[in-house]
This record gives structure tokens, sequence and C-alpha cells, in this order.
């Protein structure tokens, strides 16, 4: 089994958190896997890392549709963040909308950190191919 | 006496010759002359009797050398004439008759030349000349004609011009009678006839305009007049002119149709315009323009400028762009001017105003055109209007297809994916826990659904019948409702608002809007601070404005300002919240063709006003 050390999960419906969980306890070992209610809570935690220079999420889901900060006003923050490694993040939402992709692109595009971009609902193939790419 | 020259017995006869007459020996000295000569060339009294003509005449000219000469040859020289200016007298023509003189053995001796004063006759052909002169330069660039017919003789003559003008050569056999026949059938032969007739009988002259049809088919137009000839009381003949005006008339003709043209064509055209003088003083008007001034005949206009019929910053702003177009001489072209009229409306023209130069390129005046533009510019405001309305709708209408699709394809992912796991799920609490989630989730669903179709509601137009309600009535029924809250928190509410404000409102919506906001202050209150809640009233434009204020947490407007009114948006992290109190009262309020703002600071409460629309 793959082992991933650190997971966060950014999203304010406790369902699709419930969801993302089983799958990945299901696919990999993860050691510790913490869950942010919106983009504000996520991203204080992570510049409180950044500067305590302690270990930074291996992988982390975004929603998109949140209160308080969504997902595009997290993803501006962190993009600007001094972090040297590339972190995984994939954005998890229930929009299919072109706008929504092209503009997941321009992040893309934007950063060294790796976004993807993905419907829900999240399957379980998706969640095997994302913790692949990271246990490497 | 002189030498050589035989003396004449008869000299006295020969100074008494009624005919001047000098005789002149073959040295060309005068011999003897008659007294007429003398006094002819102003000799009297003077003595000339030996000295050379050329002397007396003070001549050199080799014609008379010659003529003498030929005399002395024995030839008679043909006579000239030769004008003489006689001191104290005026230009005089002579005939010089030249001789040769003969004595009694018929040898040449001399010669004898006598002088006639032709001065009367030289002048009279001289006049007759230039007038025959005049005459021929006269008919023919003016294109006349004279014709005469003698009675008694009963004969019919005419000048080459009459023949030019009705097209016939000279072997054409004109008479008083068929000259007629060349006129047009109706009106002109009629009056032609008529006045012949006249002419001849009742001695009438004529001069009438008409038209004639020639020889080879030719219409044209002429002058023609008569002048009947009378001699010792009795008509004896009758002269006739004939000019030829066809060209004068076509082009007439030709300016007048233009000139009609052109009239009709400024007076019809949907455009105001005029011309006016250097001094701006109007010379031309058509009828748009008068009918823009409320003026129905042109002079009533013309003589005019622009300070008797504007007010007078109006017409020093328009005389002011015609002296600058005049002085410039560059046209100006289609520029935007509105001017107040008296009943306060606008009138917005387009205008341009073109330099008018006279033939050296002087200006000497202005063409104004000016098109009302008013309509179009109203139109374009309401297109204007109608696009912001519409775009505002669309925009509207896609937030809401978003959100719905949206929040419907969140719940239908939650579905599925609880479905997938209960279909591979054994564990027996794990399945219940995950039925409990899709019993949650189908809750949320229909919800979600109820929201949706509330605020459909809301814009349904058959839902929005405003009436009057008390505004105070109102605030009390909500505050209410809210009591519990309100007395749970402490909750102190300042009213400025009498007691006779009415509002014209959706009652349901005014009540809902109200409980919203007042709720929302209650909900995000300071946690250490009792809420103060204050409502006033202002009016702003059209609209009466209810601003509610609190002393709440308050939010980065700059940052959160565009999504306050959005749909599932909030901003505190309450667990209460679910983001569409705000994203309805809009609605609602602007259902009610209002508009709602909102100013808010972290840390030092909230504003939010409400225009309330009275008019629409």
């Amino acid at each position: 089994m793959k082992k991933i050390n650190s997971i966060f999960i950014v999203d304010d419906d406790p369902i699709t958190v419930y969801g993302i969980k089983k799958i990945l306890t299901s696919v990999a070992q993860c050691n510790t896997i913490f869950e942010f209610k919106n983009g504000q809570v996520a991203i204080d935690q992570i510049r409180k890392l950044v500067l305590e220079n302690s270990e930074l999420p291996e992988l982390i889901f975004l929603d998109i549709n949140m209160p308080i900060m969504d997902g595009w006003e997290f993803l501006e923050d962190f993009i600007k963040l001094p972090i040297k490694e590339s972190i995984n993040i994939n954005i998890v939402t229930s929009s299919i909308d072109q706008y929504d992709k092209d503009r997941a692109e321009d992040f893309k595009s934007l950063t060294h950190h790796c976004i993807q971009f993905n419907s829900k609902p999240i399957k379980r193939s998706e969640i095997e191919e994302i913790t692949e790419i990271v246990s490497v | 006496m002189i030498k050589n020259t035989p003396i004449l017995s008869n000299e006295f006869l020969i100074k008494q010759l009624p005919i001047s007459t000098v005789f002149i020996n073959r040295e060309s000295r005068v011999v003897l002359a008659s007294d007429k000569w003398a006094l002819d060339f102003n000799f009297q009294g003077k003595d000339y009797i030996g000295k050379t003509i050329y002397e007396l005449f003070n001549k050199t000219s080799d014609k008379w050398a010659r003529i003498l000469e030929s005399c002395f040859d024995g030839k008679f020289p043909e006579p000239e004439i030769e004008s003489t200016t006689v001191p104290n007298s005026r230009e005089k023509w002579f005939e010089w008759t030249s001789s040769p003189w003969y004595d009694e053995q018929e040898n040449i001796i001399g010669a004898i030349v006598q002088a006639e004063d032709v001065t009367d006759r030289v002048l009279t052909e001289i006049k007759l000349e230039k007038l025959q002169f005049l005459q021929k330069e006269t008919t023919e660039h003016g294109k006349l004609g004279t014709w005469e017919y003698n009675k008694q003789q009963d004969s019919f003559s005419c000048s080459q011009m009459i023949r030019t003008i009705i097209e016939v050569d000279e072997d054409f056999d004109l008479n008083i009678d068929n000259i007629v026949e060349f006129y047009k059938t109706g009106y002109s032969k009629n009056t032609i006839s008529m006045a012949i007739y006249n002419a001849r009988e009742k001695n009438i002259p004529f001069k009438e305009k008409l038209q004639i049809v020639t020889a080879n088919g030719n219409e044209k137009w002429v002058n023609v007049s008569g002048m009947p000839l009378i001699k010792n009381g009795e008509y004896v003949a009758l002269l006739g002119i004939v000019q030829d005006i066809t060209d004068y008339v076509l082009k007439e003709q030709e300016t007048k149709d233009n000139e009609h043209l052109l009239k009709t064509l400024i007076n019809n055209l949907p455009l105001q315009i005029y011309i006016k003088d250097i001094q701006s003083k109007k010379l031309l008007a058509n009828k748009s323009e008068l009918t823009f001034l409320g003026l129905k005949d042109e002079n009533d206009i013309i003589g005019k400028d622009d300070f008797d019929l504007y007010d007078k910053a109006t017409a020093q702003k328009f005389r002011d762009e015609d002296v600058e177009v005049m002085i410039s001489q560059i046209p100006m072209l289609n520029k935007e001017l509105s001017c107040r009229n008296a009943d306060g409306s606008t009138t917005t023209f387009l205008t341009s105003k073109i330099p008018l130069k006279g033939e050296n390129g002087e200006v000497n005046g202005i063409v104004g055109i000016s098109m009302d533009i008013s309509e179009q510019k109203q139109k374009e405001q309401e297109l204007k209007d109608l696009i912001s309305v519409t775009s505002s709708q669309n925009k509207k209408l896609i937030n809401f297809a978003h959100i719905v699709s949206h929040n419907l394809r969140s719940h239908s992912a939650n579905f599925a994916m609880l479905l997938d796991f209960l279909a591979h799920e054994k564990d027996k609490k794990e399945r219940s826990r995950i039925m409990e989630m899709l019993s949650e989730s189908s809750k949320n669903l229909m919800e979600t659904l109820h929201n949706l179709n509330d605020i459909v509601a809301i814009n349904t137009e058959s839902n929005i019948i405003k009436q009057k309600v008390n505004l105070n009535t109102n605030i009390n029924k909500v505050l209410s409702k809210l009591k519990p809250q309100l007395d749970k928190n402490k909750a102190t509410i300042i009213s400025e608002i009498s007691n006779d404000v009415n509002l014209n409102v959706v009652p349901s919506f005014l009540l809902n809007i109200l409980e919203n906001i007042v709720s929302n202050a209650i909900k995000y209150r300071k946690p250490q601070l009792d809420p103060v809640i204050k409502f006033s009233l202002n009016y702003v434009q059209n609209y009466t404005v209810l601003s509610i204020e609190d002393n709440g947490l308050g939010l980065d407007t700059k940052k959160y300002g565009h999504k306050l009114f959005g749909m599932y948006k909030t901003f505190h992290g309450n667990p209460d919240a679910k983001g569409l109190g705000l994203y309805i009262t809009k609605n609602q309020i602007e259902a009610m063709k209002g508009k709602i703002s909102a100013t808010s600071k972290v840390g030092s409460g909230s504003t939010f006003n409400l225009y309330f629309n009275e008019k629409n």
C-alpha cells in the first residue's frame, strides 16, 4: 500500500469530505488527514506550517464553492507562498463549467504546483491515480 | 504780279466765282483764287497770292505734288476728299477737283483746283455707315429680323434674319398672309392674326411674345412687334420686328425649373435649412426651419438674426459659430448642439454650417443645415437603458442558472457517490451511516429546490402588486416577530421614522426584507457588544431610502462587496448562514424596481440602504 504522510481536504460539504476520506483510506495508507471548512482556515494553517518550517501536506483536495474564502481565493494566496516543493492540488467541484476549467488551467500556468481539475462525484480510480503520483 | 504768268483780264470775274477755286502755276504758286476759297480756308485779308500751295496748307504731302504734276501733264486726276482743320473752325471735309490750266494757245500753264465743302455729306455718310453697322450687329446678335408691308404696292419685304428665324431660304416667297402661318396653331396664331388685323384696320401697334414653328418644324419663341405707318392720316405700310428669344426663354425656363426644383427640395427635406448673411441675418429659411421656430411665413424670418429668435446665451453661441466659420472658411460639420426650449425640454440638433462664398472667394454668409435628433437621442438613451436592463437581467439569469446547476449537481454528485459506496459496503454499521447521509442529502436537496422556487416566485411579474403600506407598522410587525431573538441578545432599536411614512411596495416583500436585515444584524453581532439597530429615512432622487445601521461585525466590502448579495455566499463562518437571505432581499427589492446597497467596515458595523422606487 502507498503511503502518504499528510493530506488536506478543504470542503464545506461533510458528505464529500466523508467520501474522499473513505476512498483515500482504502487505496493508500494515510498518516494524517486534515479537514478544513473553507479556504481561510486552510490557508491560515498552511501559512503557519510555512512559518514554522513544518512539514507541508503532500496532497490537497480543494472545493471551489465555499463560504468566507472560496477555492479560487485560496489558490491565489497559496501560489504566493514561498513553498519550494511542488504540492499536488486537486480541485474537486460540482461545477462542470468550462469557465472554471479554464480558470484552473490559468492557475496551472502561474505556478510550479501541480493543479488538477476534477468534477464531483470523485471516483475511486481518480483517487488511485492521484495517490500513485504523490507516493512516487 | 508774278513773272511768266499771263495776266488775266477776267481776274475780277474769277474772284467772284461762287465755288472755291484756286489757280496754281507750274511752280505750285497761287496765281488767283476766288474769294470763296479765301473764306473757306481762312485766308481772308492775308497775302496768299504768289505763295506755294504747300506753304499755305502747311503740307508736304506727295499726293498733292502728284496731283498737280498730273494736271501739268494735261491729265484730270480723280477728285480727292480730304479733311482740313481750319483754325477757329470745326473739322471740314473738302472734295478737291483738279484740272489743267490752259492759256489761249492751249499751253498748260498750271492747274485749276476747286474745293467743295462736303462736310455735311461726309458726316452723313459716316453716320449712315455707323447706323448700318450697328443695325447689322444688332440684328445679328439680337436675332432681330424686320419686315415691311407696303399697302399701296401690296408688297412684302423682309430682312435676311426673318428668313433665318423661320428657317426658309431666299427663294421662298414670303408675304403678309403666309408669314402668319409660321405661328404656332392656337394662341400664337390667333394673337398675331388679330394683331395684324388691328394694325391694318385700326392703326393699333402691337408687341407680343409668341411661339412659332419654323419651316423645319422647330418650335421657337419670338418677340414680335408691329407698327403701322401713317401718312397724312392714312395707313400706308406696316413695319414688323421679329426677335428670336428662344435661347433666352429656354434659359429662363430652365432657371425657373431649377429654382422650383431647388425650392421644392429644400422645403421638403426633413432638415432645417437656412442661409444667413455676413451679419447672421437670415436670407432664406425652409419650411422645416419655419415650423421649428413656430413661424408660418418666410417673410417673418427674413432679415432677423438669432437674437430675435433665441435666448441671448443660445443666440450668442450660434453667432460665435457663424463668425468662426466665416472667418476660417472651414465648414463646421455635424456638430451636436443642445438648446433648451421654453417648456424646459431640450432639443438636440446635428448642425452643419458651411461658408457661402461669392464669385471672388469672399465669404458673404453661411448655409446652415440642422437636423433635430432629439428623438434619436431619446431612443438611443432608451436603447442604452434597455441594454443595461437586459444585460443585468441576463447576468442575473446566468448567475441563477449557474447556481441552480451547481447546487443540483453537488447534491446529485453526493447521491451518486453514496450509492456507489452503499453497493460495495458490507459493514452493517457503515451501511446505516451511509443511509443516514443519503437521507440528509435528500433533505438538503428538497430545501434547495424550495429556496430556488422562492426566488423564481419573486421574479414572477404577476406576484408584484404594489400597494401603499405604513412603514412603521411593518417595522413593528417584524420586530415583534423577532422579539425572542432581540430580547435574548439585548438588542436596542432606534427609529427616526415618523408614523406618517408610507411606502409603495409589495407588502410581503417588505416584511421579508426587513426581517432578513434585522435578523442578519443579530446573527452577525459583535460577541461582546449588545446589538444596536438604527432605522432612518432619506429621499434621493426618485427613491425613498430606508437605512438600517448596526454595530455588528461588519465586513470588508472591498473584498466581499461584489459577493454580498450573491447566492450561497456567507462570510462569517456562522453555522446558521445559508447564503441565501441577502440574495432573496436583493431580488425582492429589484423586483419592486428599487435597489440595495451596503456600506461596512470590518469591526465597525454595517449599513444597508434600501432604495424604494415610489414612481414605478
